[in-house]
């Protein structure tokens, strides 16, 4: 009697936990069986959340109204360039401020940090003029360059390699390794897990950015998703949603599947054991 | 500096030399890209403060009249006003909800996974393409949601269309969206209290509201610090939502700072202006910030290990 | 030492700073010689040009825009490239600007009246008169068979012209004709008043499947539009010479007065919500009446709609009909200048204007417009849009130098009004106070 009893709190939590799931859950079914509902039928009530036909013309049409393959594989491109490059400025930043000693490192360090404090706002209108005067205003260059540099990411790596025990650099320096092999062969390796989550992070902010592409971003080929996406409801919104839906359904293939790749890694990762600053 | 005469401390300051020398070669690419990306942006959008300049035409110095300007101008004195609206609406909702709802899950015994992933997997995909999904389903006569209201016997809520209601939507719209992140940071912060504090609380006999009060609390501090602090620079900067489910609408009603700049900048071509204020709502987060740090010595616990 | 760190760090920034802000000055001329070079090189070989051309719209007519641009390249060697952006006028003159004011490639643009002032005014343009010179008989063939009255349009205050006029626009009332045949009416008569409106609109207010049928949508977020309505009780939204906003005289008040209470006294009209297009609501019944001018008939085409009629706007105490014009630009900024000056001359003429324009605007011909808007074959009483070759008995829209901005702030009072319920004589009070500021450049 008594077990049951105090497994009743358990039980109610795990009810309401999963009714939260499913409403969170629910607007990806609607918005998945919506996208094979006839275009004409798109807002026909009563709405469905399972698919109830499979129109699959509309992601047919998705590809006729829009180089939709070709944005697509413009997001990637700028993401996967936009991590490289941001992996490879935060985390030998993030070393040179968890493991050297040096002059200035403070300030330095606090100067990097409070580029965290600045929306992006802020930043949209010089960022827009110094781009026009190196003349990359069109370009993908304009959306990977200011994207290269991340405050918050070069913290999370220091706060990361600030854990790793001193004892494995002290063998490797003995053996006469320099800093950067030191950094190459020790610190990069024992870091994954932090690195795969920042670069989760910085994937997901280059891919669903929406302001900047809004801004640098005007010919069509040149496109990334959020902004193809939302000129295609513009486009189709007039009568064929469900079009549009069909578009959405394919943006969210890719992200799924990094979550599913790095949920493992997210999770395990202790990088924010101490979130000291 | 100071002259230094033993050998040891000769060597020492050497290495340290050595050790500066190596330090900002490391940190070379992450400094020239800070200052082109965010060090010169931001004294640019200060200089511009002081011209009228629509990209096309070479600028002209205009003195303060920017700086007079932003006194007089009703819409930005809105738009500061919604701003500050949706960080009382929505930072408690993140800060506040999104520990709850960590705490939840993690001491949920079982299913653990599908709830992270079903909590935190709105958070991966692309705003835009969401907010369109959800403009829909909003929609007052045709959207799905008034169909179960009127369903359940109510009458059709205005979820975009009123100027209070909309608040409601876009706060259930940014929990939808945006507690994952906030689930996660608190999640792992959890997972990393040592188990020893639980048991020792389980032993005195604690329960389960007193065990969250006075040990996930206090160990969770700086998080819950890091926390606020991202959350009131990603609130100030609060645009996807606005824009893409009501464009700041109705009327002026959700118009944010954001969409202000974003407007006077890009839509009325006045640069010089909207710098000036991208520059103030870059002094107010600053200013908010260096409060919070001067507050953290008061509540944030950093070493109990 | 750390100060020096942080001194050297400001002087760094600040040096680049100044790098930046000083090219900004300098940079006009240097372009302007790189321009010049570029133009004498492309001429000699122009088979690799690619010319880049900005229209406005939300895309559905590209397939068709591309079909006939690939005949261009065919006859010419030139390759266009276009580029179609937002729906409404105010945004589309926001992203040309920025393109152009960021050095983005853009050779040909359209632009309607509402924009001709702005660009203008920020001389982004480029006058063709040289190129109508040139080419005598073609020009000819254009001017004498458009309009004299759009033509000034597109000519500044020296007489220059920037572009010939290629589509325009009237606003009338769209009516979904089996709405009608539900409601037993029949088409109203031209002269129909707003008495005779109002009680068209209570009998098209109807409920189908727990669903509720509206009349009527009201010009929400359409600057041209909503001030075809004005135009008919002998308002609008600033005097003729752009210098003082009327947005607030009482026979405008009257207008958005009713607006407001087709949509909260009466309820003959949905609330208007920024994802919802009328146009879509007309072609499922959802509204039974809109106020559009041909373009929708481009959406009616796509969706396979024909039950739609169409009249003039009610007369409130005048019969005004309001007129907008757009033409092909050609940019300053283009480094192909002669290449594009052909281009958008050759998308004025009766072959790609009429096979373009099927659909959507009325062709800015006249002898195109006699047959294209008939052959279309809706809607069936077509000759509203076009009775005969006069086109002087349309009043432009008010498109003033600061039109994104006056749009913007009319944009905003009618969302006010329509969706926020707000005092009609207050919001287009502060509507008219602001849209003085901005206008007082103008004096």
């Amino acid at each position: 009697m008594n077990k049951i009893k105090n497994k009743i709190p358990q039980i109610c939590l795990i009810i309401f936990l999963l009714l939260l799931c499913i409403i969170m859950l629910a607007p990806f079914a609607w918005i998945l069986s919506t996208s094979l509902r006839l275009p004409k039928e798109s807002f026909k009530l009563p709405p469905s959340f399972l698919p109830t036909s499979f129109h699959f013309e509309n992601y047919k049409e998705v590809f006729r109204q829009f180089p939709f393959g070709q944005v697509i594989f413009n997001s990637l491109k700028i993401a996967v360039i936009v991590v490289i490059a941001n992996t490879f400025i935060s985390t030998m930043a993030g070393y040179a401020f968890a493991r050297i000693d040096f002059k200035g490192k403070n300030v330095v360090f606090l100067i990097i940090l409070s580029g965290m404090m600045i929306p992006v706002q802020a930043k949209l209108i010089p960022t827009y003029i110094v781009m026009s005067k190196m003349g990359f205003v069109g370009t993908h260059m304009s959306l990977i360059l200011p994207a290269i540099i991340s405050p918050l990411n070069i913290f999370f790596v220091r706060q990361y390699m600030k854990t790793i025990p001193a004892s494995y650099e002290d063998a490797a320096y003995i053996d006469g390794a320099g800093r950067f092999r030191i950094y190459f062969t020790i610190f990069l390796p024992m870091s994954k897990s932090v690195i795969v989550m920042t670069s989760l992070l910085t994937f997901l902010a280059s891919w669903n950015d929406f302001i900047n592409p809004l801004i640098f971003l005007s010919k069509y080929e040149r496109m990334t998703l959020p902004l193809g996406l939302k000129i295609l409801s513009g486009a189709m919104g007039t009568g064929s949603v469900s079009v549009v839906l069909a578009g959405v359904t394919m943006s969210l293939i890719i992200p799924t599947l990094l979550y599913l790749f790095g949920q493992k890694h997210i999770m395990q990762s202790v990088v924010m054991s101490g979130l000291k600053t | 500096m100071k002259t230094v005469t033993k050998t040891a401390g000769n060597y020492a300051a050497k290495k340290k030399r050595k050790d500066t020398i190596s330090a900002y070669i490391f940190l070379a690419p992450a400094l020239i890209s800070f200052g082109l990306f965010i060090g010169l942006p931001v004294i640019l959008s200060a200089v511009l403060s002081f011209f009228k300049y629509n990209l096309v035409n070479p600028p002209q110095f205009v003195g303060l009249e920017n700086i007079k300007k932003m006194f007089t101008d009703k819409g930005l004195f809105t738009a500061f006003g919604n701003t500050f609206k949706f960080l009382l609406i929505l930072c408690p909702i993140h800060c506040g909800l999104g520990m709850i709802l960590a705490f939840m899950v993690y001491r949920a015994k079982r299913f653990q996974f599908f709830f992270r992933s079903a909590i935190y997997f709105p958070s991966i995909v692309t705003t835009a393409s969401v907010a369109i999904a959800w403009g829909y389903l909003f929609s007052t006569d045709m959207g799905a949601i008034n169909y179960f209201v009127r369903l359940l016997g109510g009458t059709n809520i205005p979820w975009l269309t009123d100027r209070v209601v909309v608040y409601v939507t876009i706060a259930l719209f940014s929990f939808w969206k945006f507690i994952g992140t906030t689930f996660l940071y608190y999640f792992i912060g959890m997972q990393n209290i040592p188990d020893v504090y639980y048991e020792a609380a389980q032993i005195d006999g604690a329960g389960i509201i007193q065990t969250f009060r006075h040990i996930t609390l206090p160990l969770l501090s700086p998080t819950i610090f890091f926390v606020i602090i991202t959350n009131i620079v990603s609130v100030f900067q609060i645009f996807d939502e606005p824009y893409l489910l009501t464009n700041g609408g109705p009327g002026t009603a959700t118009r944010t700072i954001a969409l202000e700049i974003y407007q006077t900048a890009f839509q009325d071509m006045n640069i010089g202006y909207g710098g000036t204020i991208s520059f103030v709502l870059f002094l107010i987060i600053l200013v908010i910030t260096i409060i919070q740090f001067k507050g953290q010595n008061k509540w944030v616990v950093y070493d109990y290990e | 030492m750390k100060k020096k760190v942080i001194a050297l760090l400001m002087s760094t920034c600040m040096m680049l700073g100044l790098a930046a802000g000083g090219t900004v000055a300098a940079a006009d001329p240097d372009q302007a010689g790189v321009k010049k070079n570029e133009v004498t090189r492309t001429k000699a070989g122009s088979s690799d040009v690619t010319l880049t051309l900005a229209m406005c719209g939300d895309g559905t007519t590209k397939e068709s825009l591309d079909k006939l641009l690939a005949q261009y390249t065919e006859e010419t060697g030139v390759k266009v490239d276009t580029i179609f952006i937002a729906s409404n006028w105010g945004e589309y003159c926001t992203k040309i600007q920025t393109m152009v004011g960021g050095g983005d490639d853009l050779d040909c643009a359209i632009l309607a009246i509402e924009g001709v002032a702005k660009f203008l005014d920020m001389g982004i343009a480029e006058p063709i008169d040289d190129w109508i010179a040139a080419n005598k008989e073609i020009s000819d063939a254009i001017l004498s068979d458009t309009s004299p009255s759009f033509q000034d349009v597109f000519k500044d205050d020296e007489g220059n012209t920037y572009a010939f006029p290629f589509s325009f626009n009237n606003v009338v009332m769209h009516f979904n004709t089996s709405r009608l045949e539900e409601a037993g009416l029949e088409l109203p008569a031209a002269d129909w008043t707003k008495d005779q409106f109002l009680e068209y609109c209570e009998k098209l207010t109807t409920e189908k499947d727990g669903v509720k049928q509206y009349a009527v949508a009201v010009p929400y977020g359409e600057y041209f539009c909503a001030e075809a309505w004005l135009y008919n009780n002998g308002a609008s939204y600033m005097n003729e010479d752009f210098t003082e906003s009327t947005i607030n005289s009482p026979e405008a008040v009257e207008v958005f007065q009713l607006w407001q209470d087709l949509i909260y006294e009466y309820g003959y009209a949905p609330i208007p919500e920024e994802n919802v297009s009328a146009i879509a609501q007309i072609i499922n019944g959802q509204v039974a009446m809109g106020s559009w001018g041909r373009w929708p008939t481009a959406n009616y085409i796509a969706d396979d709609f024909k039950d739609v009629a169409i009249q003039y706007l009610p007369t409130f105490t005048v019969n005004q009909q309001i007129g907008g014009v757009d033409g092909i630009f050609t940019l300053k900024n283009s480094k192909h200048i002669e290449e594009a000056k052909e281009l958008a001359a050759w998308m004025s003429q009766a072959d790609f204007e009429g096979q373009y324009l099927s659909s959507g605007n009325i062709p800015a011909l006249h002898s195109l417009a006699q047959t294209k808007i008939s052959d279309l074959g809706i809607p069936e009483n077509y000759e509203i849009f076009y009775l005969d070759s006069n086109t002087d008995i349309y009043k432009p829209v008010s498109a003033p130098p600061q039109f994104t901005e006056c749009s913007n702030i009319v944009l905003t009072a009618i969302s006010d009004i329509c969706v926020n319920k707000s005092d009609v004589q207050e919001t287009l009070d502060n509507a008219a106070e602001e849209m003085n500021a901005v206008l007082a450049d103008n004096k």
